[in-house]
C-alpha cells in the first residue's frame, strides 16, 4: 500500500490492493466512535435465517437500505419478521470477504417506547376478562411431591439451580425434564409444546416453568396468549418461576403458583428434609411420653386395686397366711410385669437418643412451638403477629413475640 | 411404587398411631405395641430421607420427534 504526500499535482492520494483496500475500510469505520455503538430505526425486509440460527436482513427507509446481521445469541431476535419497524443497537464494519458494509445489530426492540409494555397490557386485560387469572381455579400442590415436570432450557444455570435445591430439600421426587426454548421466536411455541408432552406423562404431579431473569423482550414468549392458554389449560397445577422478583408475566398470572424465582419455585415445591427429620423425632417423643402416661396410670389403678384386696382379706385365722401367701405373690408378679415395661421403655429411649432433638439443640438449631397450644411452628399459615412463641434452644428456653411474618410463598396459593 | 412406600403415607401412618396415643385409652399391651410400631415407621421414614436419591429423566428426545403441537 503506498500512500502519497497530499500536494495538488496529482489527483491519486493512495495505492491500495483491494484486500489493503477492505481492510482500510473496515480500520476506519471501526475507529469511528458514532459507529462504534449507535442506534438505527427503520423497517426490516429481506430477512433471513441460517441454519446455525444466525439472522440476516435488511433495514431500510424511504431514502436508503443498509444489510444487518444478527447473531443467534442477540436480544429480540423474536421481533425480526419483514415488514416489522424495529430500533436496532449495534456497530457497523465491513465484511471483507463479500464487500458487504453491514451493522452488527446486538439488540432489537419493536420501534416505538412502550410497545411490548402496551401490547402486555391489552393482553392482560383480555385474559383477565376471559377469566385466565381467576383465584378460585388456582390449585392446591401435593405436599410430597413424587414425579414433577421441568419446563426450561438445559443451557444455562436456571435448570441446575432448580434441581441443586430439590436434591438438598427433599430428593425423594423423581424430575422429569422437557428442554424449552425460553427466548426467541420460537420459544412460545416450544414451551406450549413441553408443557402438553410434560402434562400427559404418567404420574406427575406439578409442572415448573422456568427461566432466567431478563429484558422485557427476553421474557416475551412467557407474555405470549399461546404460553398463558396452555397453562390455564394444563391437567396438573404449574408454578411459574420466569425471571427475577420484580418481573411479572402473563404466565405469572394464569399460572396456579407463582414463584419469585426459579430458585423459590424449587423451594415452594418441596418439603424441607431436615423439617421432616424433626417432626418425626418429636412426634417419636409425643408417643413415648404417652406411653408413659398410660403405664403410669395402669399403675396407680392396679396398685390401688391391690391395695383394697390386702385390706379387705376375710378375717379367718387359718386361711390368713395363704392370702397374704397368694397376696405377695401377687403383688410380686405385678411388679414384675411393671418392671419388664419400665424395662422395655428404657431401652426403646435409648434406641431412641439417636433421634434426640437436643442433638439438632446441640449444633446451634432452635426449636419454636407455640405458646398457646404447643404445637411445632413449621409453617407461617398459623401463625399471627401478636402470637407469643416458646423458643428452646441449648440450654433453655426463650419466650417470644411474633412482630412480623414474611411469607416466602403468596399466601393465597400456598397452603 | 405402591401408595404403602410413600413417605406421605407413612408418616401419615406415625400421625395416626401418635393420636391414637394421645387418646390414651388402651390397654398397656395395646399402647406397647403401637409404640414399637411407630418406632418402625418413624425408622423408615428417615430412612427414605437419608437414602433415597433424586432421579431425573430427560424426556427432551420425545420432543424433537414431535414437532406438531
Amino acid at each position: 500500500m503506498v500512500f502519497k504526500e497530499e500536494n495538488n499535482y496529482s489527483r491519486i492520494h493512495a495505492t491500495f490492493s483491494v484486500g489493503e483496500l477492505s481492510e482500510y475500510i473496515k480500520n476506519t469505520l471501526e475507529k469511528s466512535s458514532h459507529l462504534r455503538n449507535f442506534e438505527v430505526i427503520g423497517e426490516i425486509s429481506n430477512h433471513f435465517q441460517s441454519s446455525s440460527g444466525h439472522n440476516y436482513f435488511s433495514l431500510k427507509d424511504e431514502k436508503a437500505v443498509i444489510r444487518c446481521v444478527m447473531f443467534r445469541d442477540a436480544s429480540g431476535i423474536e421481533f425480526i419478521e419483514d415488514g416489522q419497524q424495529i430500533s436496532a443497537e449495534g456497530y457497523v464494519s465491513f465484511y471483507k470477504s463479500r464487500g458487504d458494509l453491514q451493522i452488527y445489530v446486538n439488540k432489537v426492540q419493536p420501534e416505538g417506547i412502550g410497545s411490548l409494555q402496551k401490547n402486555f397490557e391489552l393482553l392482560k386485560t383480555k385474559l383477565e376478562s376471559e377469566g385466565l387469572f381467576d383465584v378460585s381455579r388456582k390449585r392446591n400442590i401435593p405436599q410430597y411431591p413424587q414425579m414433577i415436570g421441568i419446563v426450561t432450557s438445559k443451557k444455562g444455570s436456571v435448570l441446575q439451580d432448580i434441581i441443586n435445591i430439590i436434591k438438598r430439600r427433599y430428593p425423594l421426587i423423581k424430575i422429569k425434564i422437557a428442554d424449552t426454548k425460553v427466548q426467541g421466536k420460537e420459544a412460545a411455541i416450544s414451551i406450549v409444546k413441553s408443557i402438553k408432552i410434560l402434562e400427559s406423562e404418567k404420574n406427575i404431579q406439578l409442572i415448573i416453568l422456568a427461566r432466567g431473569g431478563g429484558s422485557l423482550e427476553d421474557l416475551w414468549p412467557f407474555n405470549e396468549e399461546i404460553v398463558a392458554k396452555s397453562i390455564f389449560a394444563s391437567k396438573v397445577p404449574i408454578v411459574s418461576a420466569v425471571g427475577h422478583e420484580t418481573d411479572v408475566t402473563i404466565s405469572d398470572l394464569v399460572s396456579d403458583i407463582r414463584a419469585a424465582t426459579p430458585s423459590a419455585a424449587a423451594e415452594i415445591v418441596t418439603p424441607d428434609i431436615k423439617e421432616l427429620k424433626n417432626i418425626i423425632s418429636q412426634k417419636l417423643y409425643d408417643s413415648l411420653n404417652n406411653l408413659e402416661f398410660i403405664l403410669s396410670k395402669k399403675q396407680s389403678v392396679a396398685e390401688i386395686t391391690l391395695d383394697r384386696l390386702l385390706n379387705n382379706k376375710p378375717e379367718i385365722s387359718n386361711s390368713e397366711n395363704i392370702i397374704n401367701l397368694h397376696s405377695n405373690s401377687i403383688r410380686n408378679s405385678f411388679i414384675q410385669i411393671l418392671e419388664k415395661s419400665y424395662f422395655q421403655i428404657n431401652s426403646l429411649e435409648n434406641s431412641l437418643r439417636t433421634l434426640n432433638p437436643e442433638n439438632v439443640l446441640n449444633r446451634g438449631y432452635s426449636i419454636v412451638s407455640n405458646k398457646k397450644d404447643n404445637q411445632l411452628i413449621t409453617k407461617t399459615d398459623r401463625l399471627k403477629v401478636g402470637d407469643l412463641l416458646s423458643i428452646t434452644i441449648k440450654n433453655g428456653e426463650l419466650e417470644a413475640k411474633t412482630t412480623k411474618i414474611n411469607n416466602k410463598k403468596t399466601k393465597e396459593n400456598y397452603e | 411404587m405402591s401408595e404403602k412406600d410413600t413417605f406421605e403415607f407413612l408418616l401419615n401412618q406415625l400421625e395416626i398411631i401418635v393420636r391414637k396415643l394421645e387418646e390414651g385409652d388402651l390397654s398397656l399391651e395395646e399402647s406397647k405395641k403401637l409404640f414399637l410400631e411407630g418406632v418402625e415407621i418413624a425408622k423408615k421414614c428417615k430412612e427414605k430421607l437419608s437414602e433415597t436419591k433424586l432421579e431425573i429423566e430427560d424426556i427432551s428426545k420425545e420432543l424433537d420427534f414431535d414437532n406438531s403441537i
